[in-house]
């Protein structure tokens, strides 16, 4: 039908002859082998049809004014504000280049509207239509005004010079200006059309759009908008109040983009699909950020339109390779998953969470509302959710890393690995098993208040294990270590160097005594000391759980609220932060937001000894009277987040490890940690050990195999009386803590230093 | 709204032959090609607190790509099934098998493979809409309200498909439904707590009201608990109880978390049964098979490399039988026949059994039944944190949770508070006295295992818990 009432419409031109005097038609002529060349000529010229009537018939839009015979409203010489700039700007600045400069910025009008609208139809469909809409829209609307209030120009009474007839007549016929500038001065073909300005509408919407499309643009477009009103003004063609007028009308017209019923966004959604752009973003290796602010929009209007009280999308995209050596077998997999979760509240009572991995926009909106159904189920039978508030954020993060452990290729990978697991190979060895893990995490979030969170995560870890076989059993040693970095983590771990010492500790221990029972003192290993600090403090200050909304799978806490503050958790000795800062450092509880928007902060769970916070979430901090949720918050992949550690640590304190077993006349050290359990409330935990030595008189004595203890989370706290410092202090990665329901996995980082232990309960367990 | 409504208008089978054609287009320079594509949906009511706060649903759908060039292997996977996508994550594994090493034990594709069929999907497990299952967990929140009590837990039901194809002409397809229903109420910070909870492949099997009534019930015993002295006691562990504990059966940590019931493992002396075969590991009355195509079990037919699984009896009458074998191993040791039970390859773990049935002797009774004919001991209702202390003789360590009871002259006395346990799951396999009918693993490690309820005597509590 538009193209119809096109062709008739050119035919109209050519019949009076003036199809190729006018040189628009020329351009428009130009522009076909353009889109032929594009591809996608026909669905172009179906498209920009529309666009292309309304330019050609702009001259017989504005010329029914001319032929009313109602009065024009011509502003007097001499009077009001209005004059009296485009007085002051034409004394201020007349000179001869200016006004060439101007009558350039004036003839862009048309070749500025073709050109974005070209641009927005190549990239985002849903751009150009609104473009086309809003372009519509305002013409017709300053028609009625043309129609029944027309006015004159300032240089049509005198009020000011009119420097675009006097240039385009001065530069003659030889340049690209004087080409522009003729079709500006075509454009005027009605004088009476001043009020409201299409110059000021057009470049205002031509400004709005380009923006709208990328950002960076602004840095071209709105340069050209402040020339081109200037230059109606400089040239004489327009009053301030015109321009005003023109800008206002446009601003109206940008809020009917909300009143867009849902029919209407689908088929918005499925143009947006077909622009090129988006389709070659999807496939980009790099998308995932454009690719989040596109769906996040589709998901967050879905939930708006539907009466969501918030609402938050994610997009996440992870990357993760797993190399492994077990003896003589090699194996890899790399494994991509790309998909969004989308959260909404439903009348501020009720939850509803969906996820998908197909991120298509129609998916993402149906997705959003199977979430809202979910939401609804649960606001029937929910109460009032609290929900403190957080600043919005609007931030880029990059997690530092030295070598991008996915840049590394497989082979390297097998070397090394083949390398460490080759130097194991002794007599009574019977596994020798070594992996390498590398991932990529990069997630966009978006939420209802206005957050626009991107997040680039880099991990990478490592291990190594070997078992000897012998007359106490399979005996094990084991190392690893996950990080927040890069693959400079191997150049640090040294697999290889270590192969040896552990493959003659395993062997060793197949021959050791075992671990007496009774009671001792103990002084853990740096990684068992963190172990200990993520099942006996991590866990049980889990808000959700000390609530109760994980009691039928990961349980309750022994830390109720009525503790808060009162309780002495452990010694003096005893001091353990929550911090996801990368100050604290590069643990894979460290990120910038968590993943519902929130800053990631330091606060401490225990101090001194005395339990003072706890994990939290902006749904459940104000359960513990907080006023902001301390950002705890997060999911496996694209799941529904839920309260997680972060980095959970604890405190280094100013013992000189060596000292501490100078310290320690009789006791047991225990090291690498072997099996954990722990009471679903925290209190009565387990655990053993691969290896440890005796202490005998401040030293180290022999070796014994799969030392154990066991005890009581308050009571063992309390017993602890030293902890070594800074120097023997290591940030651990945990990467495979679980909870949820469905189950999710998560890596939480433990800073911990050798601590010593007193009277505590041991056992031999091998 | 129900699961049914995102079903996809292709089947999996379809879309598994569009995207073959896409890894073969792209797998430049592969002499071999295997895709096995995989989809799981899932509609998840969790609730907590006595409020339904965390219902998901869930989508997903993954490529795997394992691409051969003489003895090298690579294997990629993708969550995408864009063109594009297909496109980058065959040309990582073509770049991987440049450099990956050779693998001793590589075996060209299998062919064309025949597979017993079984019926695993369920459409009304599918159909049933949100709000019916909403129902359900809204009749367990008011019995909880009603009686001062909290409810927690998922009534969850899933579909999942698989779909793999190789260059040599196999095809192999599977789907299957599965959904569970488990609850806990408590009250006073879980000093007071019951639990229940049920499975099923047709969500008709499920029965809503029993499980809420069980919950209620034990929770309104399980109250002002006494301690009692660590010590051997006599139990009766409740069918659902032990999911967590049977996994270690077949696991070991001492080599990282490896399956143990494999011939590869077991040959090169990984496994804790290497060199004990024909050794009587658990009772006379106890018999272990690992069997897909009971009733009860879930999950493909074939392996890991599409070759048809096998019944294969592992543990008869006590003694150790047979193991898991599978083509590499056939190929490897001369008395080896394969059975299925391989994992994706490349695997250097070995292989591991996937359906396992423990079977008792001597009739089925109810767990009722087991705790009349216990004179004194306790009643285990659900066991937590088990992990592996020691892996010659399987000795386990873990807590008890939400309901110990002690039980004198066959009936329930009083409830007593928390326990930990280091016992022996070998020995705990030598002593037991009765077994019920099967249920199904409702491990975390989603192993598919039928296990029955035992009365066993001597089980090894060692520490008690503050609650």
């Amino acid at each position: 039908m538009p193209a119809g009432y096109g062709v008739v419409l050119i035919l109209w031109y050519a019949y009076y002859g003036v199809l190729f005097s006018f040189s628009l038609g020329l351009v428009f002529l130009a522009l076909l082998p353009l889109t032929l060349l594009l591809g996608s000529s026909a669905q172009f010229v179906k498209e920009l049809t529309p666009f292309i009537v309304l330019l050609m018939s702009y001259e017989a839009l504005q010329g029914v004014a001319g032929s009313l015979t109602l009065a024009p409203v011509i502003h007097q010489a001499g009077s009001g504000t209005s004059y009296g700039i485009i007085e002051a700007v034409q004394s201020a600045f007349l000179s001869p280049d200016l006004t060439d400069v101007m009558s350039l910025f004036y003839g862009l009008h048309f070749p500025l509207v073709i050109g974005s609208a070209i641009l927005l139809w190549y990239s985002n469909r849903v751009l150009y239509q609104r473009y086309l809409y809003s372009l519509v829209a305002c013409s017709y609307v300053s028609l009625v005004f043309y129609t029944l209030a027309p006015s004159a120009p300032p240089w049509y009474n005198g009020v000011a010079s009119n420097l675009l007839a006097t240039t385009s007549g001065k530069i003659g016929s030889s340049s690209l200006f004087s080409e522009l500038a003729r079709i500006g001065s075509l454009i005027e073909s009605d004088k009476l059309v001043a009020f409201p300005s299409l110059h000021a509408a057009y470049v205002v919407l031509f400004s709005y759009f380009t923006i709208k499309l990328k950002r960076t643009y602004a840095l071209v477009s709105i340069p050209i908008m402040v020339g081109v009103l200037f230059s109606t003004i400089y040239l004489g063609q327009h009053y301030i109040t015109d321009l005003v007028a023109g800008v206002v009308g446009v601003s109206d017209l940008r809020a009917h983009r909300y009143a867009v019923g849902p029919r209407e966004r689908l088929r918005q959604v499925k143009l947006l699909e077909s622009s090129k752009t988006y389709r070659a973003r999807i496939g980009a290796v790099n998308s995932t950020k454009s690719l989040g602010e596109e769906l996040s929009r589709v998901c967050l209007e879905t939930a708006a339109q539907e009466n969501a009280t918030y609402a938050d999308f994610r997009l996440v995209n992870t990357v993760s390779e797993v190399v492994s050596v077990i003896n003589e077998n090699p194996a890899s997999e790399e494994l991509n998953d790309l998909g969004a979760g989308i959260r909404v509240l439903y009348k501020e009572s009720g939850w509803g969470f969906a996820d998908t991995d197909e991120v298509n926009l129609e998916n993402i909106r149906e997705t959003t509302r199977k979430a809202l159904a979910l939401a609804r189920g649960s606001a029937k039978i929910g109460s009032k959710a609290s929900f403190v508030k957080e600043p919005v954020h609007v931030d880029d993060w990059v997690s530092p890393k030295k070598k991008d452990p996915l840049a590394v290729s497989t082979g390297t990978k097998y070397s090394l690995l083949h390398d460490a697991t080759g130097r194991m190979k002794e007599e009574g060895i019977v596994a020798r098993r070594g992996q390498i893990f590398s991932t990529r995490i990069e997630k966009y979030f978006a939420n209802s208040e206005g957050s626009k969170i991107f997040q680039d995560l880099t991990q990478t870890g490592a291990s190594l294990i070997v078992a000897a076989k012998g007359p106490s059993g399979i005996q094990r040693r084991s190392i690893q270590q996950y990080v927040l970095g890069g693959y400079e983590l191997l150049d640090e771990l040294d697999l290889p160097g270590q192969a040896p010492t552990l493959t003659k500790e395993a062997l060793a221990l197949t021959q050791a005594e075992g671990c007496p029972t009774g009671k001792s003192d103990v002084i853990l290993s740096a990684d068992q000391v963190g172990l200990q600090v993520h099942e006996s403090c991590g866990h049980p200050i889990e808000l959700d759980r000390v609530l109760g909304y994980e009691a039928n799978f990961a349980g309750r806490s022994f830390l109720t609220p009525d503790q808060l503050g009162k309780l002495q958790y452990g010694s003096e000795h005893v001091s353990i932060v929550m911090d996801a800062t990368l100050a604290h450092g590069h643990g894979l509880g460290t990120f910038a937001y968590d993943d519902e928007g929130v800053q990631a902060q330091r606060k401490y769970a225990v101090k001194n000894g005395k339990f003072v916070g706890y994990l939290m979430s902006r749904g459940t901090a104000s359960q513990v009277g907080e006023t902001r949720s301390n950002g705890c918050m997060r999911a496996d992949t694209y799941k529904l987040p839920i309260i997680r550690m972060t980095n959970v640590s604890l405190e280094p304190g100013d013992w000189d490890y060596d000292e501490l077993i100078e310290d320690t006349p009789d006791g047991i050290l225990m090291d690498t940690n072997y099996g954990w359990s722990i009471d679903q409330k925290r209190y009565n935990f387990q655990f053993n050990c691969e290896k440890g030595y005796r202490i005998k008189n401040g030293s180290l004595g022999e070796m014994i195999r799969g030392p154990g203890y066991s005890g009581i989370t308050p009571e063992f706290w309390n017993a602890c009386d030293a902890v070594s410092n800074q120097k023997s202090w290591v940030l651990w990665g945990t990467p495979n803590c679980g909870k949820g329901q469905p189950q999710q996995v998560m890596g939480t980082g433990h800073g911990a230093a050798p601590s010593r232990f007193r009277n505590i309960r041991i056992f031999g367990a091998s | 709204m129900s699961q049914s409504s995102t079903q996809k208008q292709t089947s999996l089978a379809q879309q598994g032959h569009r995207v073959f054609d896409m890894v073969r287009k792209f797998a430049k320079g592969a002499q071999e090609i295997e895709a096995t594509l995989t989809s799981t949906t899932g509609e998840f009511l969790r609730f907590g607190n006595n409020e339904l706060g965390q219902s998901q649903f869930t989508k997903s759908r993954t490529l795997s790509i394992r691409l051969a060039s003489g003895k090298k292997q690579a294997r990629t996977t993708t969550g995408r099934l864009d063109e594009s996508f297909i496109q980058k994550a065959v040309e990582k594994a073509v770049d991987q098998l440049k450099t990956a090493p050779e693998d001793p034990d590589y075996l060209p594709m299998l062919g064309r493979q025949k597979y017993p069929t079984v019926n695993r999907y369920h459409e009304r497990t599918v159909e049933e809409s949100a709000e019916t299952k909403a129902g359900h967990v809204g009749h367990a929140i008011d019995l909880a309200r009603k009686n001062k009590l909290l409810a927690s837990g998922i009534l969850g039901t899933s579909v999942d498909e698989v779909f793999m194809l190789n260059t040599a002409g196999l095809e192999a397809d599977y789907k299957g439904t599965g959904g569970y229903f488990s609850l806990t109420m408590d009250a006073d910070n879980g000093n007071q707590t019951g639990f229940a909870m049920s499975t099923f492949a047709d969500i008709s099997e499920l029965d809503p009201k029993q499980v809420s009534e069980t919950a209620l019930e034990r929770a309104r015993l399980n109250k002002a608990q006494s301690e009692v002295t660590p010590g051997k006691f006599d139990v009766v562990i409740d069918p659902n109880a032990w999911s967590e504990m049977l996994f270690f059966f077949i696991v070991s940590a001492s080599t990282g978390f490896s399956p143990d019931f494999g011939v590869r493992q077991y040959r090169e002396g990984r496994s804790y049964l290497s060199g004990r075969m024909g050794e009587k590991i658990l009772g006379d009355n106890v018999t272990l098979v690992d069997d897909v195509y009971h009733p009860l079990q879930t999950g493909p037919t074939f392996d890991g490399e599409g070759y048809p699984k096998s019944k294969l009896t592992l543990v008869d009458d006590g003694l150790l039988k047979g193991l898991a074998s599978s083509r590499i191993s056939a190929h490897r040791y001369d008395d080896v026949n394969p059975t299925g039970h391989e994992l994706p390859l490349p695997n250097p773990l070995g292989e591991a059994p996937t359906n396992l049935v423990i079977q008792g002797k001597g009739g089925t009774k109810t767990t009722d039944e087991l705790v009349g004919e216990l004179d004194k001991g306790l009643l285990l209702t659900r066991l937590w944190y088990i992990r592996e202390v020691e892996p010659r003789t399987k000795t386990l360590t873990g807590m008890t949770r939400d309901g110990t009871f002690l039980v004198e002259n066959g009936e329930i006395k009083r409830p007593v508070k928390n326990l930990r346990f280091n016992q022996s799951l070998l020995d705990l396999f030598k002593n037991i006295d009765g077994f019920t009918e099967p249920v199904r693993n409702t491990s975390f490690t989603g192993t598919a295992m039928l296990q029955p309820g035992i009365l066993a005597r001597d089980f090894n509590f060692t520490s008690v818990s503050p609650f």
